[in-house]
């Protein structure tokens, strides 16, 4: 490793799991550095909740090495108290009220009482169960333990999150919040985040980077822009205009810009797709002069990408992961 | 390394400290609170044949026989309800060792059947003073053999309980469903519980009180032991 180079946060290595004769996860590996969002994306039993169940040592007899800040968790037990957890299929004893059960699991995670009651009733406000505090759990609805199983996570203010769908079962007032709340923990206090989904939009919406798991087998693991050039082969654009018909020669001629082609049906409209070793910023300067300076009018501009969603699909599906 | 130590202990102590308090509110332990001592009050009622039989001796056998029932059929119930919702992932996601969760559970249960043990036996103490204090002639003589009395009887009991509690416990790790768990726990767990008492009472040159506590204690280690060994391996 190279001087002053960051250990990754999280740094899962060719880890392997079965369950009898299913292969659950096949050689899978990722790292997550401090700060980023890591959107974990796959169909049902792809093997999502099974790598997290590793990551936090509930499943511990897998191939493949883990790390947590450079660590072993195997050789490190007290490395579970930097770790928030939001499991995914998890109950909890009911005759506790929420208070009392955010309570246990502080002390346990290594608070003292009076750190406790000052962290309770703020975790409870973030996440938006301020008038449950002293309810018991069974008198709770399923997005309200949602809530509290993400309050329990939270309370230690672990700088790593692992969240197994946090988002599921809660209505879209307390979804727009926790996504809120999970942009600013990372951009605000640097807390490394990983969490699955199913909702696509969600992971476009907060991810930094993204893992896509099919089949136990990791297919792609990158920033969600570059997967989306990826795909296209590289940044462009798509611009609709009525006098840039006669102008793709200016156009194709810019050095950062590979190919212009005009719409067959339509044509005023117009994707031009840059160099892709280039900088879109560099390239979508030039163009722009070249706009300006021909007096080319411009009635639509569109950075053109695929959706998280045809970026799923074409690495689910198996057309282009390796 | 001490460090750690404590932390284990901490985590230990808290856990038992946390399951004892969720027995105290559950309807089931204050129920065996009352219930137990009722049983003797209300059996010791309706019986009209009982002699000189001192109400004491009548209350260590309920205490072995609906005591030693009722733990192995709640603890194992309690286990399998929690092993099937996923209750134990929320702790182990923490710095807490699996058999802290197993010995929390022993040790927090033994405390509240304890407590009821000790319940019913004073109100057979009790009882027995007011039954016999017409024959009273020494009330200390009399109270210090009514009390060597209650405690041998309340530690074979509790040595019953134990075995009843370790089975328990292990019924509600292998099995999958309550109802199950249930039968089982009446079928196996109140047989296996009166391993520490009867032997004691058939075999001569034993002294029943040694007996009852050397098997409850080897039973009950050997249980628990097996308890862990399963739930160290088990995947949440």
């Amino acid at each position: 490793m190279s001087k002053g180079a960051t250990v990754p946060v999280i740094e899962f290595c060719n880890v392997s799991k079965n369950y009898g004769a299913i292969e659950a996860l096949k050689d899978a590996s990722f790292e997550i550095n401090k700060g980023e969002i890591f959107g974990y994306i796959g169909p049902n039993g792809a093997g999502k909740t099974t790598s997290l169940k590793i990551l936090v040592g509930l499943i511990s007899n897998h191939r493949g090495e883990i790390r947590i800040n450079g660590l072993l968790p195997s050789e490190n037990p007290n490395i579970n108290r930097i770790i928030g957890y939001l499991p995914q299929d998890v109950g909890f004893q009911e005759w506790r009220t929420v208070t009392h059960a955010l309570s246990t699991f502080g002390r346990l995670s290594g608070m003292t009482k009076a750190d406790l009651s000052e962290r309770i009733p703020e975790v409870l406000a973030n996440v938006g169960l301020v008038d449950a505090e002293k309810r018991k759990i069974k008198h709770l609805s399923g997005g309200m333990k949602q809530k509290l199983k993400l309050a329990q996570a939270l309370l230690h203010n672990p700088p790593i999150l692992i969240l197994d769908e946090p988002l599921s079962g809660l209505d879209p007032t307390s979804r727009w919040q926790l996504k809120k709340t999970i942009k600013a923990l990372s951009t605000s206090t640097n807390v490394t985040i990983l969490f699955s989904s199913h909702i696509l939009d969600d992971v476009e919406d907060i991810a930094t980077s993204i893992g896509i798991i099919n089949q136990g087998k990791l297919a792609k693991v990158g920033k969600p822009h570059d997967l989306q050039k990826e795909l296209m082969g590289g940044d462009g654009v798509e611009v609709t205009s009525p006098n840039i018909s006669k102008k793709l020669k200016l156009i194709e001629n810019l050095p950062l810009v590979d190919t212009v082609e005009l719409d067959k049906e339509n044509d005023t409209k117009v994707t031009i797709m840059f160099v892709s070793s280039v900088n879109l910023d560099k390239g979508l300067i030039q163009l722009m002069n070249l706009l300006v300076t021909e007096q080319i009018i411009i009635h639509n501009f569109n950075y053109l990408k695929p959706s998280l969603e045809t970026v799923y699909l074409k690495y689910v599906m198996g057309d282009v992961s390796e | 390394m001490s460090g750690n130590f404590q932390n284990s202990m901490k985590s230990l102590f808290l856990l038992l400290w946390d399951e004892f308090k969720g027995y105290a509110k559950s309807k089931t332990i204050i129920a065996l609170w009352i219930g137990m001592p009722l049983v003797v009050i209300i059996i010791h009622l309706l019986s009209t044949n009982q002699g000189d039989f001192p109400i004491t001796i009548f209350s260590g056998f309920l205490i072995m026989n609906i005591g030693g029932l009722l733990a192995a059929v709640i603890l194992s119930s309690t286990m399998t309800n929690e092993i099937t919702k996923n209750v134990y992932a929320m702790f182990l996601i923490r710095p807490v060792k699996r058999w802290h969760l197993i010995i929390s559970k022993y040790l927090a249960f033994m405390f509240a059947l304890t407590i009821a043990s000790f319940l019913s036996f004073a109100v057979g103490i009790i009882m027995d003073l007011i039954k016999f204090s017409d024959e009273i002639s020494s009330l200390p003589e009399f109270f210090n053999q009514i009390m060597k009395m209650s405690f041998e009887n309340l530690l074979i009991s509790l040595a019953a309980m134990s075995i009843a509690c370790a089975a328990g416990l292990l019924i509600g790790m292998l099995v999958k469903s309550v109802a199950m768990s249930v039968i089982l726990s009446i079928y196996l767990g109140q047989q296996m519980s009166q391993l520490a008492v009867l032997p004691g009472f058939f075999l001569e040159n034993i002294d029943p009180l040694y007996f009852s506590l050397g098997i409850g204690f080897a039973a009950t280690v050997v249980i628990l032991a097996l308890g862990i060994f399963i739930f160290q391996r088990k995947q949440f």
